[in-house]
């Protein structure tokens, strides 16, 4: 599941949940904009939480309401017609005598109209075997997500952090076949990092993961719960009882360096690899066996960026980004041991781009542009479907802030992509644009006040999709 | 020192995590063999001398029921009577090949087989005879298990149907309607148990009145007859329900005080003295046989030479149940309808029987009590 997460963020990032309002005001700039979220140090660019205790150096409580709407008719096969997804996150960091501590609780509530089908909660995460019932119905998903980072220096210049989250989230499919699904995800991260100089630091993490999703069709008038185990896209089997159950669960473990250089002044170069593997199983009770063992789907990804920031002035900074990733799966029939989906996606990106702030008014202006291939191969051996694509794709970003009154912003941003080919749902020539705008407030003693709106179009030749995002933070700081 | 402790615990709980993710981050191998690369070739030949097959001719245009796991496909033999299929999942397959005769609209060409193993990467040659199948005698027709839809629990305007498929008028006197669900301990119900030919575990047995070989109740040709557990219109309890107050028989346990009776239809009745329940069958899974009354001691099985027709309904494909009515008298099973469904499972084509449920029966979305759709 984590790895359909990461990677629709690597192909959806503009459309993806904003964790810094700022940032997300102005279009999801990543590579040439300053900000507390984008720093180009071991936390913000490596993710590695043992530096948590240099990147936060104060304490901060974030309240975070959202909501996400999605609707449109470009679509796959299992995907909802539309969704709102709606998230209140408190997200607070606190200084400690010998460390820093981050916690944060998010509780969402996500509702998929018309679901087809699908009775998992991400069917398109890769595995072939997917469980359905014959009904279209709305699926109201909730529950709550917590966790913490810690990070502490138990010898000079050797950083640890360490950190666990754990999320479940409770499904209802409104009609018949009343499928209820548990999604229970845990995982936790041991971070290492070393400062070699404030010049030179390095850092290194393993996460290990494990993610169980549960689903129990449980017809509540007295049909039978008739659902349908598909192997691929076009062979199912059917199993029918008063209650139908099938589990999925994932163990995950990933590896992750990064180092930070800064070789002369004004120039910081980050380099960041990562090594992923995975299996996930499908299960389901047969006969005696609680758990027989449908399906197995090994995934293993590897990639790694080199990301520069450049001040050839103060108020100037300039932003290089390249990147290589590669994901991978097959999956098997695990009784009779014979693959039935094998696929690879690999994607090359380079960007680069420029912030400049003006010192006669207060404007920032943030432009930045990436190109890339990707290059996905499939082979769908049961469904006797193949393809092969190797295209190009691009993104621009076109955005500002402003200061219109003292400690008043105003943010505003466009970003325009285009995929030669869709690996996410499949479409060609898909374009992306989108609008973004937001508030920042910081006239208050110990509070900030941040605000974003985007809107974006998805749409392919004939078919499109709307996305609409929205989230308020307050900041309150020394709480 | 505080240090040196802190990194004493911290290096005690690395070790561990450590061994676990490399332990547990070790990459499989993917299978060597892929699925979905089996094939099957299949001829299907017809003996139209009835002397030898070397004069076999080939079928073409007939239609070829494929049957898996994975559900059923209609395909049709080329002019050669030729069936080439690629790209098959790994699967036991069935396949039943049906086409009427040239000649004689009432005559079927039949042929089946059952269990063929087809593996990716594998070609499977195969040869179909099919012969003419013609309806002969009384058969059951339709089966109707699952109850209305609802949302009480109500089942009782269950029904059986048999048909006489044949040119000449059939008598029922002293035949047999029996299901078997016990013998569970064995080969299951319906299931020759000592392999002495006769098939076991009937739970409820129930008689046309008289004897066999009497002619006091006939089955005219092409007739169907309704047996239905209560001769009421169900529909006053269950307004998604039947009305089978115009039931040619009705189920009576004159051992039940309870038991509902149309005095104006006849009554089957219960040969077995301990079950007072009224004659009611498993809403998706079954063993109904009609027997022609000859071996009536159905304690020690009835005789698989005096069964009449015999059908066996499971509510999922193989394996995940298993059959166990004797293949002699059914070879596959009827996949079921959902419980309160109000579907019913009905024969192809009128009464016929090639011994072969799964191919001969389909999935009707309303009950058709007393006639065929």
């Amino acid at each position: 599941m984590k790895k359909i997460i990461l990677f629709v963020i690597i192909f959806l990032f503009q459309i993806s949940l904003a964790q810094n309002e700022r940032v997300a005001a102005i279009g999801n700039p990543s590579i040439a904009f300053k900000d507390f979220d984008l720093d180009l140090n071991l936390y913000d660019f490596g993710n590695n939480y043992a530096w948590l205790i240099e990147d936060h150096t104060f304490d901060v409580l974030y309240i975070r309401p959202s909501v996400n709407f999605q609707s449109g008719d470009y679509r796959r096969f299992y995907d909802p017609e539309k969704s709102s997804k709606y998230l209140l996150s408190f997200d607070g960091t606190k200084i400690l005598k010998d460390g820093a501590f981050r916690g944060y609780v998010i509780y969402e509530i996500e509702n998929r109209v018309n679901v087809n089908l699908a009775l998992s909660r991400y069917p398109y995460n890769g595995v072939p075997f997917r469980m359905t019932d014959t009904t279209t119905g709305n699926f109201l998903y909730n529950g709550p997500r917590v966790g913490f980072q810690y990070s502490f220096i138990p010898v000079r210049d050797f950083y640890v952090g360490l950190d666990l989250n754990y999320q479940i989230v409770d499904g209802l499919k409104n009609i018949y076949s009343r499928a209820k699904s548990l999604w229970r995800n845990i995982d936790g991260s041991l971070n290492l990092a070393y400062k070699f100089s404030d010049d030179f630091v390095v850092g290194g993490k393993l996460t290990l993961l494990d993610n169980k999703e549960s689903i129990e069709a449980k017809s509540e008038d007295l049909f039978d719960a008739e659902i349908f185990n598909f192997r691929g896209d076009t062979y199912a089997f059917r199993r029918r009882s008063q209650t139908v159950e099938q589990t999925y669960r994932e163990k995950l473990a990933r590896y992750d360096f990064a180092t930070i250089i800064s070789p002369v002044q004004d120039v910081t170069i980050g380099l960041k690899g990562n090594y992923l593997n995975s299996n996930l199983k499908t299960q389901f009770p047969y006969g005696t066996l609680k758990e027989y063992e449908e399906g197995h789907t090994v995934f293993e990804d590897y990639g790694t960026t080199l990301k520069m920031h450049y001040f050839p002035t103060k108020n100037l900074l300039f932003g290089f980004e390249g990147s290589f990733d590669n994901y991978s799966s097959w999956s098997r029939i695990s009784e009779i041991s014979l693959m039935v989906w094998k696929w690879k996606i690999q994607t090359i990106t380079v960007g680069s781009g420029a912030s400049y702030k003006f010192s006669s008014i207060p404007l920032i202006l943030v432009s930045e542009i990436k190109y890339g291939k990707i290059k996905s191969d499939s082979s769908k051996y049961i469904d006797n479907i193949f393809s092969n694509y190797d295209e190009p794709f691009y993104s621009t970003i076109f955005s500002f802030e402003y200061e219109i009154f003292k400690k008043v912003f105003l943010r505003a941003g466009y970003n325009f992509n285009k995929f030669g080919f869709d690996v996410v749902r499949g479409g060609k020539d898909v374009s992306l644009s989108q609008f973004s705008a937001g508030i920042g407030i910081y006239d208050f003693k110990s509070i900030q006040i941040d605000y974003y709106i985007s809107y974006a179009i998805q749409s392919n030749s004939f078919q499109n999709n709307k996305f609409l995002n929205s989230q308020l933070s307050i900041k309150i700081f020394n709480y | 020192m505080l240090k040196s402790i802190k990194l004493k615990y911290f290096i005690t709980l690395l070790i561990p995590i450590l061994s676990f993710s490399l332990s547990s981050g070790c990459v499989e191998n993917p299978p060597t063999f892929v699925d979905g690369q089996g094939m099957l070739e299949l001829v299907v030949l017809w003996d139209s001398t009835y002397a030898d097959s070397a004069n076999a001719i080939p079928v073409p245009d007939a239609k070829v029921i494929i049957s898996s796991r994975y559900t059923a496909k209609v395909c049709q033999t080329d002019q050669n009577g030729k069936l080439c299929l690629s790209n098959l999942p790994t699967s036991v397959y069935g396949y039943t090949v049906r086409k009427p005769h040239p000649l004689d609209p009432n005559i079927i060409l039949v042929g089946s087989k059952q269990n063929v193993e087809i593996i990716s990467g594998k070609i499977v040659y195969d040869t179909i005879y099919v012969k003419p199948i013609s309806s002969t005698g009384i058969s059951i027709n339709e089966i109707y298990s699952a109850g209305p839809v609802n949302n009480f629990f109500f089942f009782f305007d269950q029904f059986i149907e048999l048909y006489n498929a044949s040119d000449s008028v059939k008598y029922l006197d002293g035949m047999m309607i029996m299901r078997f669900s016990s013998n569970t301990e064995g080969k299951g119900p319906g299931a020759d148990e000592d392999d002495d030919g006769d098939i076991d575990g009937a739970t409820y047995v129930f008689k046309f009145p008289g004897k066999p070989g009497e002619t006091n109740f006939p089955i005219y040709p092409k007739q169907f007859v309704v047996l239905a557990s209560d001769a009421v219109d169900h529909r006053n309890v269950c307004p998604t329900s039947y009305d089978l107050s115009k039931a040619d028989w009705e189920f009576y346990n004159q051992y039940s005080p309870e038991d509902i009776d149309n005095p104006n239809v006849p009554n089957l009745i219960n040969m077995r003295p301990d079950k007072t329940a009224d004659f009611l069958i498993a809403l998706t899974s079954d063993v109904i046989i009609l027997s022609d009354g000859r071996d009536s001691v159905w304690q020690d099985g009835i005789d698989i030479n005096t069964v009449v027709d015999g059908v066996e309904y499971q509510s999922n494909p193989h394996p995940q149940n298993k059959k166990t009515l004797d293949s002699r008298i059914d070879r596959s099973y009827v996949l079921s309808p959902p419980r309160y469904s109000g579907k019913s499972m009905q024969r192809r084509e009128s009464g016929l029987d090639t011994n072969d449920s799964l191919s001969d029966f389909e999935i009707l979305d309303r009950a058709t009590p007393g006639y065929h759709k």
